[in-house]
C-alpha cells in the first residue's frame, strides 16, 4: 500500500532540506539522512527516528543555518550564519562537517550574504548566495582556489552533474545556466523555463534540479511539468507531465538511487512519480497536512533505507515517509501491472502471471534477443522485486538503488539492463531486538525547545528555552492555583529535564552530565533521573507544615528510576526508604498513593512479519513506608510486588500509562485506544481514540482518567502534531467513557454499554467506598428495566428473560414482572418470577450456608433457634460485607413491599378490572382457609396492597421458611417473599379470612401437587378472586412442599427445618 | 444604546473558561454556573469570566472564530461580497473585551487584533457608503433595511442617521419656506 508514515516533528518551519548522500551508500554502515532548516540545526535521522522509535540526533550549527546542506561520501556541506553578539557582525558562511562528526564544523568560504543553495563531490564545494553570486571551491585547498562568478538573479537550487563536469544552477528569473566546473565557466543559459517571482520563500517554488543518474539529462520542475534537458546541446527533451496537473507548478524534483524513477512536488503538495526512460506516470498521491496556513513540501528524496520510498519534508516542522512510493512490480510502461497489490503473499504466487503480459510486448520488440533480464523477471526475480524479498529477510549485495561501481563509472550507459544480479547465497543478518525505547507518560520528547516535562491531573511542568536570550526556565502551573501559585525556575545551569507533580510535592531531576549522556544515548535505559554523578534532583514539597493552612502529612512518596534499573524511594522530606531493582527494562512508570506501577516488557515474538512484538507487563511495588517488611510474599500473598499482564494490540506500543483518580490503572496504547483496569483485575477498554482523530497527523495526548465526579477521560487534541504546543496552553478536551461495542448507534448497545459501565462503577465501589453502591443499583436496575422493555416490545422473550437474571433486587423482578403481564405476555412474566424465586432461594441458601453450618447441631436442639438465626442475620447483615450482596436480595424485599403497600393501594382499585385476569389462578379447593391463619397484621397489610399479576407456580419452593419461623416469633420483623405476596387478597375477603383466623391454629401447607396446580391454571380466566386470595396466604404462610432440583448438600439444612417446623406444628 | 452598553449585553454570552480553581455550582440569577473543577473547561458568562480571569482564577478559551485563519477567512468573505456579512453573535464587542481582558489567552493577539480592526474598518466603510446612499436618494426612498448588523455598527451608525435626517429635514423646510 502506498501509504504516508505518521508524521514526525522536525525544524522550527520555514523551508527544510533533506539531505541523502549522493555517494556510495553502500560505504556507510548504518544509512542517515540529514535535514537542516533555518534554526541553527542539523537533524541526523535513522530509520529509527523516522519512524518515531527514537529520536533525531541533533548537532548546533552557528547561530543559524540557511537550509542548504549537501553530502557526498565524507563531505557534508552547508550555509550557516554566525552572528558576534559583542559586534554586532553576522558572517554568512559555507561550511564542511563529516559524517563523523556533526558538531565539529570547518569553514569553507564565506559569502557576502546567506547562501541560498549548496552541493558537493568529493573535492568539489558549489554554494549560490543571495548577492546573485557563485562560488566553487576545492575542498582541502587554499582559499585561492576559491572560483567566483556572478549570474542574472538570486540562485534557487544549484547541482553537479553525476560527472561532475557541469553546475546547473536554477535562479529567480526562471532561467537555468550551466556553468563548467573547471572555472564556472558560463556554458549556456535556458531561459524562461519557469515562472520568474520575487524572492526564496515557502510561498514560491523552490525549483530543486535534479540530474539523471547517467548525467544525459537534467531535470526542471516548472509550471505543469517537470522539464528535462538533453545534455546534448542542451535541448528540451520530453517533458514530465500529469494530467490534471497542468496548471500546478512542480517546486521539488528527486532521482532514485537506481536511476530509473523521478519524483516531484507540487505547490499543493501533489507528489508525482515518473519512470524516467519512458515518461511513464505511475502515481500522484496528495500529501495533506491539518496545520493552520498553508504547508508546502520543501524537500523530497528516496529514503536510503528502502529504495521504494519517499522521505517528504514540509514547511510546518513535519518530516514524513511515502510507503512503496515506487510500486514494487511496476516494469517498463505496462500501467495495467500497476493495478496489482504488491503486499500480499499471493502476488508472489501469481508473479510469474501478471508479469507475462509486458514480457511479452518486450519479445516483440526484440524477439530474437536472448535477454536474460526478462527471463528473470518472469520468475519474479526481476530487480525491483527484491524488495519484497527483503521483507522476507533476504539481502540482496549489490541492490538496487545503490549503484555497484559499474554504474556510476560509465555515464552514458543506459541502466536498463545494468541490474546487478541478485546473489541468493548472501548470509541473511541476524538483527538484535531492541527494547523500546523508555519515556515518562505525560511529557513531550525531549528534543524540542519547549516541551512538556509533565501534564498530568495535578498540573503542568513545562521547560522554556528562550534562544534568542540563552534563557532556559521552568514554570511548574498547578491546574488549581489554591495549591500553590504558578512557580518559575531558572534552569540554565541545573538542566532539569524530567519533572512529575502532585498536590504535595513537584519532582524534578536533571540528567546526568552532557559529554556522559552522550556517550549513553544508545544504550539509553535513563528512565527518570540518574541519581549518580552530575544528575540532581529537586523536590520542592509544596504542602509543607510551615504553611498555616496545610497539614503535614506523609503520604507520598518520590520515585526515581535509575538506569540501573534502581528504583530509589525517597519520602517527600527527603527519607530514602527503599532501593529497589526491576528485573527488566523498564518502559515508564507512574505512582499512586503507595503504589508504584512499572511498565515493562518481558519478551518478543514475532506477530508480524515486519515488526517485533513485545509482551508488556505492569509491576506494581507496595511501598508501604511503615511495615513493607511485614509484607511477606507467600503461596497466599504476593507480598509487596503484584505483575499483570498490559494490553498491547499487535503493531502498537504502550504511549501512556497512568493511575485513575480511584488508583485503577489506565493505560493508553498508540493507536488511541484508553484501557483501564477495573478493579477485578479485568482490563477494559474504554475509549476509542482512533474515532476521534480527524487527520492522520493529528493525535491524541491524554492527560488523565478520572472516576469521580463521573468517568471521564481528559486529553489534548493535538491538531498537526503528536504533543502540545507550549507557547499557548490548548484546551483539554474531556470525553465519557466509551466502550467499543458492536453497532454502537443502536439503542440496544447504548444500554447495554451503560449496564456495563454501572457494573464497572459498582465494581470500583465495591472495591473503593460500598456508600454509592445503593445508587449504583438503582440505576442499574433501571438500565435493566429499559432493556427489558426493548426486548419485549422486540418480542424477544428468551432475551428479556435472561435479561431478569441480572436484576439484583426483588423489587426488579417485580417491576419487570409487572412490565411483562403489562404487555400480555403470561409467559415470560411466569418465567421471569420463576427466575425470581429461584434467586430467592439461592440467595437465602447462600445466606444460610453462612449460618447453618455452626447452628445445625443447635437448631435441632433448641427450639428458640428462629429467633437466635434471625440475630444472627441481622448482624451479618451490618458486618458482614460479603454477606451483604447476598442478603440485600431479603432486604430489598421486605423493604420494597412495605412500600408498595403504600404507594399502591389506591391504584389497586382503579386497576383491578383489568389485573383480575391475570390474578385468578387457582381454585379455593387447592387451599383450606385454615392455611392462611397465621398472618400478621403487618404482613396482612403488606399484602392488602401489592398487585400482582403473576400468576403464581406452586411447585416453586418457598425460599422464606427460615423468615417464616422468625415471622412466628416476631411479626414485625417479618421479611417475605414479594412473588409470595403477588398474590392480592381483596379487603372484603381479607376480613374474613381473620375472622377464621382467630379460630385456625397455624398450619403449614404440604399437600400441593402438580396436578392441582394445573388444575388452577386451566381455571386462569375462571373470574374467581377467592382463589387467589386463598393462595396468597398460603405462599405467604410458607408452603415447604416442593424444592426445586438442588444437590443434596443444598437441601440438607432445608430438610431439617421442615422437621423442626413440623414438630413446632401441632396440626401436624 | 451606546457602545458601552453593546459591550454590556456581550457580557451575557457564554464563554468556554479553563478554571484554575475547584468551587461548587454557583447559583446565579441567569442560572447557576459550575461545578468547576481545575483545568476542566466549563462555560459561564463573558462578565464571570473575565471576572475570574482578574483574579487569576482561569484562562479564557477564545470562541473558535478568534483566531488568525478563521478571521482572515471573514475578512476575505467581507471584501468578497458587497452586503455585510454575518459575523458571531457580538462579535467586536466580544474580541474587544477578550483582547482587552484575556489577551494572553489569544493566540497571536496582535494579528487578531489587526485582523479584527480591518474587519471593522471594512464594514464601517461599507455600511457609510450605503447611508450616503440612502440619504442621498431620501426623495425616493424611504426606508432601508440593514441585516447581519452588529450592535456596535447600529449603535454607530444611529446617531448619524439621525442627525443626518434631522439636518435633512432642516434643509428641506428651508427650502420650502424659501421658495414660498
Amino acid at each position: 500500500m502506498t501509504e504516508f508514515t505518521s508524521i514526525q516533528k522536525l525544524h522550527e518551519g520555514g523551508i527544510v532540506k533533506i539531505c541523502i548522500d549522493s555517494g556510495d551508500c553502500q560505504k556507510t554502515i548504518e544509512k542517515k539522512f540529514l535535514t537542516c532548516g533555518t534554526d541553527g540545526k542539523i537533524m541526523v535521522w535513522t530509520e529509527q527516528a523516522l519512524l518515531g522509535i527514537s529520536s533525531p540526533e541533533v548537532a548546533n550549527i552557528g547561530d543559524s543555518t540557511s537550509s542548504c546542506i549537501a553530502w557526498m561520501g565524507n563531505n557534508i556541506c552547508l550555509g550557516y550564519r554566525i552572528y558576534d553578539l559583542i559586534s554586532g557582525v553576522e558572517q554568512n558562511l559555507v561550511g564542511r562537517v563529516s559524517p563523523s562528526d556533526y558538531t565539529r564544523i570547518s569553514e569553507l568560504f564565506s559569502v557576502q550574504l546567506e547562501a541560498t543553495c549548496v552541493d558537493v563531490t568529493d573535492s568539489l564545494v558549489v554554494a549560490g548566495a543571495s548577492d546573485f553570486s557563485i562560488k566553487l571551491a576545492k575542498i582541502g585547498e587554499s582559499v585561492e582556489s576559491i572560483t567566483r562568478m556572478e549570474i542574472d538573479s538570486e540562485p534557487l537550487s544549484l547541482k553537479f552533474d553525476p560527472n561532475a563536469e557541469f553546475v546547473a544552477v536554477s535562479s529567480l528569473n526562471g532561467a537555468v545556466s550551466i556553468l563548467s566546473t573547471t572555472n564556472l565557466e558560463h556554458i549556456t543559459d535556458i531561459k524562461d523555463i519557469f515562472l520568474h517571482f520575487g524572492a526564496v520563500d515557502v510561498k514560491n517554488p523552490l525549483c530543486q534540479l535534479s540530474w539523471s543518474k547517467s548525467g544525459s539529462e537534467l531535470f526542471v520542475p516548472a509550471k505543469g511539468a517537470v522539464k528535462s534537458f538533453k545534455r546534448d546541446g542542451w535541448k528540451a527533451n520530453e517533458s514530465f507531465k500529469v494530467q490534471g496537473c497542468e496548471n500546478e507548478v512542480f517546486s521539488t524534483s528527486a532521482v532514485s538511487p537506481c536511476g530509473k524513477y523521478l519524483a516531484s512536488s507540487t505547490m499543493k503538495n501533489k507528489i508525482c512519480l515518473w519512470e524516467i526512460s519512458s515518461r511513464c506516470h505511475i502515481l500522484t498521491k496528495n500529501y495533506e497536512r491539518n496545520t493552520s496556513g498553508t504547508t508546502v513540501i520543501t524537500s523530497l528524496e528516496f529514503s536510503p533505507f528502502k529504495a521504494s520510498d519517499l522521505i517528504i519534508a514540509d514547511s510546518d516542522d513535519g518530516i514524513c515517509t511515502l510507503k512503496e512510493a515506487v510500486p514494487s512490480l511496476s516494469i517498463s510502461s505496462q500501467e495495467n501491472v500497476l493495478e496489482s497489490d504488491p503486499e500480499d503473499d499471493e502476488v508472489i504466487l501469481n508473479r510469474s502471471s501478471v508479469i507475462r503480459a509486458p514480457l511479452e510486448e518486450m519479445e516483440e520488440d526484440s524477439r530474437m534477443s536472448c535477454d536474460l533480464g526478462a527471463i528473470k523477471k518472469r520468475y519474479g526475480f526481476d530487480k525491483i522485486g527484491t524488495n519484497e524479498l527483503e521483507e522476507y529477510g533476504f539481502h540482496s549485495v549489490a541492490r538496487d538503488g545503490f549503484p555497484s561501481e559499474e554504474g556510476t563509472g560509465s555515464g552514458t550507459n543506459n541502466s536498463k539492463f545494468n541490474d546487478a544480479p541478485l546473489n541468493f547465497y548472501s548470509k541473511a543478518e541476524f538483527k538484535m531486538k531492541s527494547i523500546p525505547s523508555n519515556f515518562v507518560s505525560g511529557s513531550s520528547p525531549s528534543d524540542s525547545s519547549q516541551k512538556y516535562l509533565k501534564w498530568n491531573r495535578f498540573g503542568c511542568i513545562r521547560s522554556c528555552v528562550n534562544s534568542r536570550e540563552k534563557t532556559k526556565s521552568i514554570e511548574i502551573e498547578f491546574h488549581d492555583a489554591t495549591i500553590h501559585p504558578e512557580i518559575v525556575i531558572d534552569n540554565g545551569e541545573t538542566i532539569y529535564q524530567l519533572g512529575d507533580i502532585s498536590n504535595c510535592a513537584v519532582a524534578l531531576a536533571s540528567m546526568e552530565d552532557k559529554e556522559k549522556e552522550k556517550k549513553m544515548k544508545n544504550c539509553e535505559e535513563l528512565e527518570e533521573v540518574e541519581v549518580q554523578g552530575t544528575s540532581e534532583m529537586l523536590v520542592l514539597h509544596v504542602g509543607t507544615w510551615d504553611s498555616e493552612s496545610r497539614r503535614w502529612k506523609i503520604t507520598s512518596l518520590v520515585a526515581a528510576i535509575t538506569c540501573k534499573r534502581n528504583v530509589r524511594i525517597f519520602t517527600l522530606t527527603g527519607i530514602q526508604r527503599q532501593i529497589v531493582t526491576h528485573p527488566g527494562p523498564i518502559l515508564t512508570a507512574t505512582a499512586y498513593q503507595n503504589s508504584i506501577a512499572i511498565a515493562s516488557v518481558t519478551g518478543t515474538f514475532a506477530e508480524g512479519v515486519t515488526q517485533d512484538q513485545y509482551q508488556h507487563v505492569i509491576h506494581v511495588y507496595e511501598m508501604n513506608s511503615n511495615n513493607w517488611y511485614r509484607n511477606l510474599a507467600s503461596s497466599t500473598s504476593v507480598g509487596g510486588v503484584a505483575t499483570y499482564g498490559l494490553p498491547v494490540p499487535k503493531g502498537e506500543k504502550l504511549e501512556w500509562m497512568s493511575y485513575t483518580t480511584n488508583g485503577n490503572l489506565a493505560v493508553m496504547n498508540s493507536d488511541y485506544t484508553v484501557s483501564v483496569r477495573a478493579p477485578c483485575g479485568m482490563w477494559m477498554p474504554i475509549f476509542d481514540g482512533s474515532s476521534s482523530v480527524r487527520a492522520q497527523s493529528d493525535a491524541i495526548w491524554p492527560i488523565s482518567v478520572v472516576e469521580t465526579p463521573s468517568h471521564q477521560i481528559r486529553y489534548v487534541y493535538c491538531r498537526g502534531q503528536k504533543y502540545p504546543i507550549v507557547s499557548l496552553k490548548p484546551t483539554p478536551t474531556i470525553s465519557q467513557w466509551r466502550l467499543p461495542l458492536c453497532n454502537p448507534d443502536s439503542d440496544k448497545s447504548k444500554l447495554e454499554e451503560d449496564l456495563l459501565l454501572n457494573e464497572l462503577r459498582q465494581s470500583d465501589a465495591l472495591a473503593n467506598d460500598t456508600t454509592k453502591l445503593e445508587n449504583l443499583q438503582k440505576s442499574q436496575l433501571a438500565t435493566i428495566v429499559k432493556m427489558f422493555a426493548l426486548a419485549c416490545k422486540s418480542d424477544r422473550d428468551s432475551r428479556a428473560a435472561e435479561l431478569a437474571n441480572l436484576v439484583t433486587s426483588a423489587k426488579g423482578i417485580q417491576l419487570l414482572c409487572d412490565y411483562a403481564s403489562k404487555n400480555r405476555k403470561t409467559t415470560l412474566s411466569e418465567k421471569v418470577a420463576a427466575i425470581g424465586r429461584e434467586k430467592v432461594w439461592m440467595t437465602s441458601v447462600a445466606a444460610e450456608k453462612l449460618t447453618s453450618r455452626t447452628q445445625d447441631l443447635n437448631e435441632v436442639l433448641r427450639p428458640s433457634r428462629i429467633s437466635l438465626n434471625r440475630n444472627r442475620s441481622s448482624i451479618t447483615r451490618k458486618d458482614d460485607l460479603s454477606v451483604l450482596s447476598t442478603q440485600s436480595f431479603v432486604d430489598n424485599d421486605f423493604s420494597s413491599s412495605i412500600v408498595r403497600s403504600v404507594s399502591v393501594k389506591e391504584s389497586r382499585i382503579v386497576n383491578s378490572a383489568e389485573e383480575d385476569v391475570g390474578d385468578d389462578l387457582f381454585d379455593d379447593d387447592d387451599v383450606p382457609d385454615s392455611q392462611a391463619s397465621h398472618v400478621d397484621s403487618t404482613l396482612n397489610e403488606s399484602m392488602l396492597s401489592n398487585v400482582t399479576h403473576i400468576p403464581m407456580e406452586r411447585v416453586g419452593r418457598n425460599p422464606f421458611k427460615r423468615d417464616l419461623g422468625t415471622s412466628i416469633e416476631s411479626q414485625m420483623d417479618v421479611s417475605i417473599s414479594v412473588f409470595d405476596q403477588l398474590e392480592m387478597v381483596p379487603d372484603c375477603k381479607r376480613r374474613r379470612e381473620e375472622e377464621t383466623q382467630k379460630t385456625a391454629p397455624t398450619k403449614k401447607q404440604v399437600k400441593l401437587s402438580f396436578q392441582r396446580c394445573f388444575s388452577a391454571r386451566e381455571r386462569e380466566h375462571s373470574g374467581d378472586c377467592e382463589t387467589i386470595r386463598s393462595h396468597s396466604i398460603l405462599i405467604v404462610a410458607g408452603s415447604q412442599r416442593a424444592f426445586p432440583p438442588s444437590t443434596s448438600e443444598l437441601c440438607q439444612p432445608r430438610k431439617k427445618r421442615i422437621g423442626n417446623s413440623g414438630s413446632n406444628n401441632t396440626n401436624k | 444604546m451606546n457602545a458601552r452598553k453593546c459591550e454590556f449585553m456581550a457580557q451575557n454570552l457564554e464563554i468556554e473558561i479553563v478554571p484554575r480553581i475547584t468551587e461548587r455550582v454557583i447559583h446565579l440569577i441567569s442560572g447557576d454556573v459550575g461545578p468547576f473543577e481545575a483545568s476542566i473547561p466549563a462555560k459561564v458568562p463573558v462578565w464571570m469570566a473575565t471576572m475570574l480571569k482578574r483574579k487569576h482564577h482561569c484562562h479564557i478559551v477564545c470562541p473558535e472564530w478568534m483566531t488568525v485563519d478563521e478571521l482572515k477567512q471573514i475578512l476575505a468573505a467581507e471584501n468578497e461580497i458587497m452586503p455585510l456579512t454575518q459575523l458571531p453573535d457580538f462579535f467586536f464587542e466580544l474580541s474587544h473585551i477578550l483582547v482587552r481582558e484575556a489577551h494572553d489567552d489569544i493566540k497571536d493577539v496582535d494579528q487578531v487584533k489587526s485582523l479584527i480592526q480591518d474587519i471593522y474598518d471594512k464594514r464601517e466603510a461599507k455600511l457609510r457608503t450605503s447611508t450616503l446612499e440612502f440619504l442621498s436618494k431620501q426623495r425616493s426612498v424611504t426606508h432601508a433595511r440593514m441585516s447581519a448588523v452588529q450592535p456596535i455598527e447600529i449603535a454607530g451608525a444611529r446617531t448619524t442617521l439621525k442627525a443626518c435626517r434631522q439636518l435633512s429635514l432642516v434643509i428641506r423646510n428651508h427650502q420650502q419656506t424659501t421658495q414660498h
